[in-house]
């Protein structure tokens, strides 16, 4: 063990010893340690060539000393995303833009399993919503009350649980057409989760503004509601592409500093719909505010989920692709399971075996999550 | 120093410098394959390489499948040979794309080793300082453990597992999502 740590430290000194080895024999395998010793800097090269984290992951399970030196890498590039599925299942993406075999994590007791689903995520945090569970006063069985619902996080390396309060305001329409208030994260302010009859809404927030929503026409507006006076304060899209009866499905993310609007059109048939993508970076300077149209991401990625759009730096990876855009289904867009290429506008399904229940999406949206390690 | 301030630049560029495996088996290279290694460009810019740089962690056996990649990747870089002494990435992008396809080829071909080289080549790419070299080796690497189980990288290199039960337990209740 220790002549292997030392062959492995003089190849960190710089410059040749006095003393050539005498004992280097060159028709010798390495004995079976040496591997295991390999320098951590080395093994950070390796895991640099690793993008999914399930890879990353299997890689720090191999021996202490692979644990430890991949613990010890601090400047590795985010590996890419997970999705999370229905049932707390989660699936790691590849670099041949595939998703892995989902498996199932152990939830903790704490929360309501059966009934929860998963709304967004912060880093290695997903956002789950359950029934509110009431014990009975009466000593009869506990019982779920329709009144509304609980939020927690749940942290997917340690399934630890951090419950949320309780909603300040949930009001149903019905089923979906609901308006939540969280009191989140990371303290930068709050977080809406709205779905209306209309849009789906991001969970972000461009830093020293008001928060940011859609309203009517794929514009947007500012202010904390979203009622039907706020004031929209962007210019006018473009025409649509599509045809007047086609329909428009809005995001919001946050990518660089800029706000970005991703608009996708569908036209109005049933059969074989089809979709059309554009990307508008919102331009604060103008007023009203321009949206000029943008056409890559400088080399990175934007994942669109119900509750969690992000962009993630793809070129940081080496044989990564860049300048795409995931869709995956969502309550306003259950079809949708698709990679759009900026570049040159062309789209591929994105791992279809993994939604095969086209229009069933539901409650249970997948939801990218974004891990550090 | 000296050498490159007697402004003779033929004369600098057709320099040779002897490198010395841990065998004692002595290589004439061109300054210019020697120096993708920054190790030997540093030595070469201290002027000590004088009587020959001994290399005491490289056998010839490897110190010859390295050159023999230096040599390649250096006649990549001459392309550009007057514009700059330092062989970055840059530079490779201007050199015919004809030129790079062949290069690739090349590096395929170069990784054809069994594992204890492979081995032996990471270490010498590492003692060198051959970014091209180590990323070329250490991407091998990935490439062979991308989907495979935590044993079954174990096998392929040899190692023991030596995590005890509690610390295997925690890692597979970390990160659930990556085993079967």
């Amino acid at each position: 063990m220790d002549s292997g740590a030392d062959a492995t430290g003089e190849a960190f000194d710089g410059m040749p010893l006095k003393k050539p080895r005498l004992d280097a024999g060159d028709e010798l395998p390495p004995p079976a340690s040496l591997w295991a010793d390999i320098h951590p800097d080395i093994l950070g090269v390796v895991l640099r060539f690793l993008p999914c984290s399930a890879d990353r992951a299997r890689v720090r399970s191999v021996c202490r000393r692979w644990r430890a030196a991949a613990r010890s890498q601090t400047r590795l590039p985010p590996p890419l995303p997970l999705l999370v599925l229905p049932e707390f299942r989660l699936s790691c993406l590849t670099s041949d833009i595939e998703l892995t075999a989902p498996r199932r994590l152990l939830m903790p007791g704490e929360v309501a399993v059966d009934d929860a689903h998963y709304v967004g995520s912060y880093d290695e945090w997903a956002v789950g919503v359950a029934p509110i569970k009431v014990c009975s006063e009466s000593g009869g069985r506990d019982y779920f009350t329709n009144l509304g619902r609980e939020c927690f996080l749940v942290n997917a390396f340690s399934q630890r649980v951090v419950r949320l309060p309780r909603l300040c305001r949930t009001s149903y329409i019905c089923g979906h057409f609901s308006c939540k208030i969280l009191p989140v994260i990371n303290g930068s302010g709050g977080v809406d989760f709205k779905i209306n009859g209309s849009y789906t809404i991001s969970p972000h927030k461009v830093s020293g503004m008001t928060s940011w929503h859609i309203c009517t026409g794929g514009r947007i507006g500012d202010g904390p509601n979203l009622l039907p006076s706020t004031r929209c304060v962007t210019e006018p899209l473009p025409p649509l592409p599509m045809e007047e009866n086609g329909s428009l499905n809005c995001n919001m993310v946050v990518w660089r500093g800029n706000l970005l609007l991703v608009l996708r059109y569908y036209d109005s048939s049933f059969d074989d719909r089809k979709i059309e993508v554009e990307v508008f970076a919102v331009d604060f300077n103008t007023n009203p505010y321009g949206l000029p149209r943008i056409h890559n991401f400088d080399g990175d990625c934007i994942f669109i989920g119900s509750g969690s759009s992000k962009p993630f730096p793809a070129g940081l990876h080496d044989g990564v692709e860049g300048d795409l855009i995931y869709f995956v289904p969502e309550y306003w867009s259950p079809n949708d399971r698709f990679v759009y290429n900026m570049r040159d506008g062309t789209m591929r399904p994105f791992s279809a075996k993994l939604f095969p229940l086209e229009g069933c999406v539901d409650d249970n949206s997948p939801v990218w999550l974004f891990p550090s390690e | 120093m000296a050498s490159a301030g007697s402004g003779d630049e033929k004369a600098a560029a057709a320099a040779m410098i002897t490198l010395i495996s841990s065998d004692n088996e002595k290589f004439e290279v061109t300054e210019a394959t020697a120096t993708l290694s920054q190790t030997i460009r540093h030595m070469i810019e201290d002027g000590c390489t004088d009587g020959g740089v001994p290399l005491p962690n490289v056998t010839s056996k490897i110190l010859a499948r390295v050159i023999e990649y230096c040599k390649k990747h250096a006649t990549a870089a001459a392309g550009e040979e007057g514009s700059s002494s330092s062989f970055s990435d840059a530079a490779f992008l201007e050199v015919d794309r004809a030129f790079l396809e062949e290069l690739e080829e090349f590096d395929d071909a170069f990784l054809e080793v069994d594992r204890a080289t492979l081995f032996d080549l990471i270490l010498a790419a590492n003692y060198l300082d051959i970014k091209g070299l180590l990323n070329l080796t250490c991407q091998k690497v990935a490439d062979s453990v991308k989907g495979k189980t935590p044993e079954q990288i174990r096998e392929m290199y040899n190692i023991v597992n030596d995590l005890t039960p509690e610390e295997e337990a925690e890692i597979r209740r970390e990160t659930q999502w990556a085993f079967e």
